[in-house]
C-alpha cells in the first residue's frame, strides 16, 4: 500500500534509491558519489516526513490506546535486539523491497503493480524484517508513547544499523546482482 | 469472395494458417513479447536504471521534498498497521502468527 503511493505519486525512498542508484552506478550513468549524494538526501528527507508524520498522528489522537502501547512495546523490541540478527533482517527485508520495486516495473497496469508490491512487501511486514524508512515512523512513534528509551538509543541500536544492512542488499543483491544477470555487469567489458 | 479479401489487409501478429500449415506451427513463430503485457527483466532493470540517472540529475531541493512525501506515505502505511494490530491486543495472544 505505502510503496504503491511511493512509487505511483512521485514520493522517493531511501530503500528503493540504494538499487537504482547501484544499477545506474553499474550501467556507468552515475557515479558514486551520486549514488551517495541521492543515498543522504532521501534518507534525510525520510526521516523528516516519517517524523511529521508520526507528531502529526500523535497530535491528532490516533495514537492514542491500543496503537500507542504496540508502537511502545515495538520501540523496546526494536532497540533490544543484537547488532548481528539486526543487521540480518535489514538485509533480508531490503532484498524483498527492491525486488517488489523491480517486480511491480514490469507490470503495465495499476492491478499488477500493486499485486507485485503487496506480496513482497507483505512477506518482509509478516515475518518481522526490518525496514529503515517504516522503522523512521515507527520509532518516533514509540518513542513518544513511553519516556524510558532515548532519541540516541533508538538511532545507534537501529536505525543506523537498519540503513546500513538495507543499503547492502538494495545495492549488492539487487543492483549489481540485476546488472550482472541483465545488465553490462555480467558482459565482461568495460568491467575494471 | 469479397469477404476474406477485407480480411487479408487486416494488421496480424500471425499469419493466419495456410493449407499446408498447421495451426501449430503458426503458434511456434508468434512473438510472445508483441502481445505481453510485462516488461521482460531486460527491461524492467533497464526502467530501474533510468529511475537511478533521474535520481543523480535531480535537484537537491526536490529529492529532498520528494523524499520527505515517501516518508509520508510509509507512516500512512505504518499507522495501518500500528491501528489494526494495536487495537487487536486478544487476536494478537491468541495467535501471535497473526
Amino acid at each position: 500500500m505505502n510503496l504503491l503511493l511511493a512509487q505511483q505519486c512521485g514520493g522517493m525512498l531511501y530503500t528503493g534509491n540504494t538499487a537504482n542508484m547501484m544499477a545506474a552506478v553499474c550501467e556507468k550513468r552515475a557515479t558514486f558519489e551520486d549514488m551517495g549524494r541521492v543515498l543522504a538526501l532521501s534518507w534525510v528527507g525520510n526521516l523528516f516526513g516519517c517524523s511529521l508524520f508520526a507528531i502529526a498522528c500523535k497530535y491528532a489522537g490516533v495514537m492514542e490506546g491500543g496503537a500507542g502501547i504496540l508502537a511502545a512495546k515495538a520501540l523496546v523490541g526494536k532497540t533490544s535486539a543484537d547488532l548481528g540478527p539486526i543487521l540480518v533482517k535489514a538485509v533480508f527485508c531490503n532484498w524483498l523491497v527492491c525486488l517488489a520495486v523491480l517486480l511491480s516495473t514490469q507490470a503495465k497496469d495499476m492491478g499488477g503493480k500493486y499485486i507485485s508490491i503487496w506480496l513482497p512487501v507483505s512477506t518482509f511486514v509478516s515475518i518481522g524484517f526490518e525496514h529503515s524508512v517504516a522503522n523512521m515512523f515507527l520509532l518516533p512513534a514509540g518513542l513518544m508513547s513511553q519516556d524510558q528509551i532515548t532519541f540516541g538509543t533508538a538511532l545507534t541500536k537501529n536505525l543506523i544499523p537498519v540503513t546500513i544492512g538495507n543499503a547492502f542488499s538494495g545495492a549488492l543483491l539487487v543492483g549489481a546482482t540485476m546488472s550482472y544477470l541483465f545488465g553490462s555487469l555480467g558482459q565482461g567489458e568495460k568491467k575494471a | 469472395m469479397a469477404f476474406s479479401g477485407a480480411r487479408e489487409e487486416l494488421p496480424t501478429a500471425v499469419a493466419p494458417p495456410s493449407q499446408e500449415q498447421s495451426v501449430s506451427e503458426a503458434i511456434a513463430g508468434l512473438d510472445l513479447s508483441k502481445i505481453s503485457n510485462v516488461l521482460s527483466p531486460t527491461e524492467a532493470f533497464e526502467a530501474l536504471v533510468q529511475k537511478g540517472e533521474a535520481n543523480a540529475a535531480s535537484k537537491p531541493e526536490k529529492l529532498l521534498f520528494s523524499s520527505a512525501l515517501g516518508g509520508c506515505y510509509v507512516g500512512m502505511g505504518a499507522m495501518v498497521s500500528l491501528a489494526v494490530a494495536g487495537n487487536s491486543p486478544d487476536l494478537a495472544a491468541a495467535d501471535p502468527g497473526l
